[in-house]
């Protein structure tokens, strides 16, 4: 069984919670699919890609506080098998012919600045401080085009997300 | 949405009924529709509340292409909108705006907080 139960809108992109217990397989057509990240906050799971020719890419999520990249599937229908109980956030822009870069933070950075026009932090799981503000798990902070931030990641996974 | 169905016939010689489905509120009478013969035989006759939920069930699919097809009122049909835009109550005055129901069930949309630093 799985539960698709809550959906975080942003002006540039949404999240998607799935939760969901071991062996749910769930499926997803391309043209319903705008997923280009998925963290995995626990559990692990395989996710299989099926493109126009008809070939199936599998990718396999299988690292707690993994940010898996699913750029290249955009436009693929996909079914996910899931091996263990199980909790991801998937990061889904609006637009799909937009392109973004997504990776974790490292615990070791202390210091941030983008150069692109829009970015963000998100705190997947876990807070983390930026310029000594605590930013709470499933809340976000745009960054200014070229200004630099401290942080404090601590015990935080956060996601970082740039507009190409 | 309610779902209803008539019973429009019985065979019993083939375990057969021949039966009539809509939406309860929708704009065309159920005698209008196009009626379908079920087996009896994957029917839940343990009780009649089993009965007419079991009949429902069986004509989930009936009604949901129904809904699909069945005439959208030009007074009611939905306006497009936009995620992007800024949201202005002022401007959605007087337009049909509209959501399809599976968007709605048990998802709880909420936005993503942002803390301005």
């Amino acid at each position: 069984m799985t539960t698709y139960n809550r959906h975080y809108r942003s002006k540039k992109f949404f999240l998607c919670v799935h939760t969901g217990e071991k062996g749910t397989i769930g499926f997803e057509h391309k043209d319903n699919r705008l997923t280009i990240f998925s963290f995995i906050h626990h559990g692990s799971g395989v996710y299989h890609a099926f493109d126009d020719e008809g070939e199936i890419r599998t990718i396999k999520g299988k690292q707690e506080n993994e940010l898996v990249d699913l750029r290249e599937h955009k436009n693929s229908s996909i079914v996910i098998h899931a091996s263990t109980d199980y909790k991801f956030i998937s990061f889904n822009p609006w637009r799909k012919e937009n392109n973004w870069t997504g990776r974790l933070i490292d615990r070791k950075e202390t210091q941030i600045k983008s150069t692109r026009l829009y970015s963000c932090l998100i705190a997947l799981k876990n807070s983390f401080k930026i310029n000594g503000i605590e930013i709470p798990e499933m809340s976000c902070v745009d960054l200014d085009m070229n200004r630099e931030y401290e942080i404090e990641i601590g015990d935080g996974f956060v996601g970082y997300f740039e507009e190409c | 949405m309610n779902i209803i169905f008539k019973i429009i016939e019985y065979l019993p010689e083939t375990n057969q009924i021949v039966v009539k489905f809509t939406r309860q509120n929708s704009a065309k009478s159920i005698d209008s529709y196009i009626e379908c013969a079920m087996s009896t035989d994957s029917l839940d006759l343990t009780d009649n509340v089993s009965l007419v939920e079991s009949i429902c069930a069986m004509g989930l699919t009936r009604i949901r292409k129904q809904d699909k097809n069945d005439e959208i009122l030009t007074s009611n049909e939905i306006n497009d909108i936009s995620e992007v835009d800024d949201v202005n109550i002022s401007k959605m005055i007087g337009n049909v705006y509209g959501s399809p129901e599976k968007n709605l069930t048990n998802i709880n949309s909420v936005r993503l907080k942002k803390i301005k630093v």
